[in-house]
């Protein structure tokens, strides 16, 4: 029968102490009774040059390796844009709002690929490190942070190839282009929260593994990438607009091509409710489950 | 705390022990948990059998510039300890105040990528110690310099041996500077000349003034480097004080732990050309003994079978402490080499003596091989018999109660020249 090993305490924290004399101003506690927050988001932005050397961490180990090097980051989503233009073009002959359907899906595509991978890396994250978690004190959120910022390097690669697919189908972006961070923002902002809370229960529970893809997959067909979030029924759209992605998806389609925004002001405010619940959320979860972290894993 | 760089305050740490097959891990399994719970039939409550506390109330402190040696056994809590104090864990109850930066060497290479060169491992590993970007800028010649890797400092660390890649990892380690020092036993790493190396920036570290937490089995390094000393057991701190006091005490308590068997038998096999069918440790008096005074002589009896006629061969044998560190090697070929021509078959035995007063007290097992030597070996009893030297006579032990690090118990006379100070 195998035993394991876990503990109790659930909430907790160690952090400076204020007070008088130069000793006790430097004094850190470590005892079970708080979490102080405050404090450790400053511990956390204290090192931020270890996030910045994990996020090189990570480009450079998953790119070193692979004969090709950067190329996959183009390779990949190229491969699957031209998938999706043999089923969607050419086999059911679709056509989006009189856009060549490559370039429809493309924008929103980049985005979700980004969200998809930052979500899955974070929630890995932990696990990943667990070696590193059990020998070295450093702030573990920079761990899920560092996995959200990495895969904007992909993102940013895929670009290269939208802008080159935007001039092969001669289309030249307006300076609605502008509001592709600040959807983007949102993105990373979902991605956050979502990555912060898996991370967090794949801390206690081996089984998000399997249950993350499916969940990803699922949220693919409910966020509009391969088709427009008008085509969702009236009664459902309720329901829909609390998606963030709706927005993000929509919102980079709409910076990049130019279009009309098609969603309702209400949707957006939705999809940026539900995103800083996600955040909240994920902070919290993964601030309760950071200093147990290591008798979990 | 005031004064203390480090203070420990009745901390305390539980685990629980879970079986998996209860499937509380699982997600669904928590659910169900909960569920249960909310429905007012909660089983989980704690059963005193699922509870291990690693520690107990332990309470200390650690003064600044002072080095602290923790000793016990395995499982004594020495770890879970270090865990707590470097943050790694949260103790269940209690707290613990620290007045510094804190640095932990618990283990070699911690954080090395191998898809990374062995220049960007540095940053890497040297930004989780919590080392600032720009310091280890400035230092990474230093620490390439330290590690002696130079020619390969741009390779993929993978393409590292092992002993290369320790060494690297331990010059970055060493060059961390925080006001505590954790440390956890890393000193014996690479070959002998990083070895001395890595022991004298250790020893530096130490001495340089810094806090240190020491955490080794190795109870003559705790005695060199450490002011004072913790000894836990069992998660409970038993003794504390000047290292020499706590270190025999732990020997002490140590001690009973020890089985000493002074006679041991073998059953006969002939399958195999030589067999040993018996050891045995034998006082002045040629009694078996477990005991052995220090200052007396004792022998060391073998009994075997020959088989078939053999040419060639020795009996072997080899006296370790408890440590696992050899002390002695005697065949019984050694001392004139015709022993080495063809042997008969049949039984025999043979013992030598091992002089009294050369070996420091402690436990010693003996193990006893048979076999043509560098070729091959026919039979081997590892640790056949134990016994154990005491010191309860020697005329040191009258004004000098505690054993000595060393393995040679030998007092030598000093001379001096000309006039001598009592005259």
């Amino acid at each position: 029968m195998a035993v394991e090993v876990s503990t109790e305490s659930q909430t907790a924290g160690g952090v400076p102490s204020g007070g008088g004399g130069e000793a006790a101003a430097r004094a850190f506690v470590i005892d079970p009774s708080r979490s102080r927050w405050l404090s450790r988001i400053r511990e956390a932005f204290g090192r931020r040059e270890l996030l910045a050397m994990l996020v090189r961490r990570d480009v450079s180990v998953r790119y070193r390796e692979a004969v090709l090097g950067v190329t996959w980051a183009v390779v990949v989503p190229a491969a699957t844009l031209g998938v999706y233009w043999f089923v969607f073009d050419v086999v059911f002959q679709r056509q989006a709002d009189d856009v060549p359907f490559v370039v429809f899906l493309f924008p929103a595509m980049l985005v979700w690929n980004y969200y998809h991978s930052s979500v899955g890396r974070a929630a890995n994250s932990l696990a990943k490190d667990a070696s590193l978690l059990s020998k070295v004190y450093f702030p573990r959120i920079l761990l899920p942070l560092s996995n959200v910022i990495s895969p904007l390097i992909d993102f940013s690669i895929g670009l290269v190839v939208l802008i080159a697919l935007l001039v092969a189908y001669r289309y030249t972006p307006t300076i609605q282009i502008v509001w592709l961070p600040v959807f983007l923002v949102m993105g990373m902002g979902a991605a956050t929260g979502m990555g912060m809370l898996m991370a967090a229960l794949h801390a206690q529970f081996k089984d998000v593994q399997h249950f993350l893809p499916v969940m990803l997959h699922l949220w693919f067909f409910s966020s509009p990438v391969l088709y427009p979030a008008s085509r969702v029924p009236e009664n459902l759209q309720i329901f829909y607009a609390f998606n963030p992605m709706v927005t993000v998806c929509e919102g980079a389609r709409f910076a990049v091509l130019g279009t009309d925004f098609p969603l309702a002001a209400s949707t957006v405010l939705c999809g940026l409710a539900s995103t800083l619940v996600l955040l909240i959320a994920g902070f919290t979860a993964f601030m309760r489950a950071e200093q147990t972290i290591t008798d979990l894993l | 705390m005031s004064g203390s760089m480090i203070s420990c305050k009745d901390v305390s740490k539980r685990y629980v022990l879970r079986q998996r097959t209860k499937g509380s891990r699982l997600m669904l399994g928590a659910l169900y948990g909960g569920a249960k719970k909310l429905m007012g039939r909660a089983d989980d409550d704690l059963d005193s059998q699922d509870v291990h506390w690693a520690l107990r109330n332990v309470s200390f402190d650690v003064a600044p510039g002072e080095a602290l040696g923790i000793i016990g056994r395995n499982g004594a809590g020495k770890s879970t300890l270090l865990k707590i104090i470097s943050r790694l864990t949260l103790p269940t109850t209690g707290r613990v105040e620290l007045a510094g930066r804190v640095g932990s060497m618990l283990e070699v290479g911690v954080g090395f990528k191998n898809e990374l060169t062995g220049r960007e491992n540095i940053g890497l590993s040297g930004a989780i110690l919590g080392m600032p970007a720009k310091e280890i800028r400035v230092r990474t010649d230093e620490i390439i310099d330290f590690s002696g890797v130079r020619p390969f400092i741009d390779m993929p660390v993978k393409r590292y041996s092992s002993g290369m890649r320790i060494r690297l990892a331990f010059a970055v380690m060493a060059t961390l500077e925080p006001e505590i020092l954790l440390i956890d036993e890393v000193l014996s790493v690479g070959d002998a000349e990083f070895r001395r190396r890595s022991a004298a920036r250790m020893e530096e570290l130490i001495r340089g003034g810094r806090t240190v937490l020491f955490v080794s089995h190795n109870r003559d390094i705790v005695e060199r480097l450490c002011d004072r000393a913790v000894e836990l057991d069992r998660g409970h701190l038993v003794s504390i004080g000047a290292t020499a006091r706590v270190v025999e005490h732990y020997r002490e308590m140590v001690q009973p732990d020890v089985e000493t068997k002074a006679f041991a038998t073998f059953d006969a096999d002939a399958a195999r050309p030589i067999r040993i069918r018996a050891a045995a440790i034998l006082n002045r008096s040629g009694e078996v003994a477990e005991e052995i005074e220090i200052a007396e002589s004792f022998r060391v009896r073998v009994s075997y079978d020959i088989n078939e006629d053999l040419d060639n061969v020795n009996i072997f044998c080899r006296l370790e402490t408890v440590d696992a560190v050899g002390v002695l090697c005697s065949g019984d070929a050694d001392y004139d080499p015709a022993c080495l021509g063809p042997r008969r078959r049949g039984a025999y035995s043979a013992e030598f003596e091992v002089d009294g007063g050369l070996l420091e007290a402690g436990a010693y097992r003996l193990t006893v091989s048979a076999g043509i030597p560098f070729q091959k070996v026919f039979d081997r009893c590892p640790a056949a018999v134990s016994f154990r030297l005491v010191d309860r006579s020697s005329r040191r032990r009258l004004w000098y109660p505690q054993t000595r690090p060393g393995f040679i118990a030998r007092e030598y006379p000093w001379v001096y020249e000309g006039r001598s100070p009592w005259a």
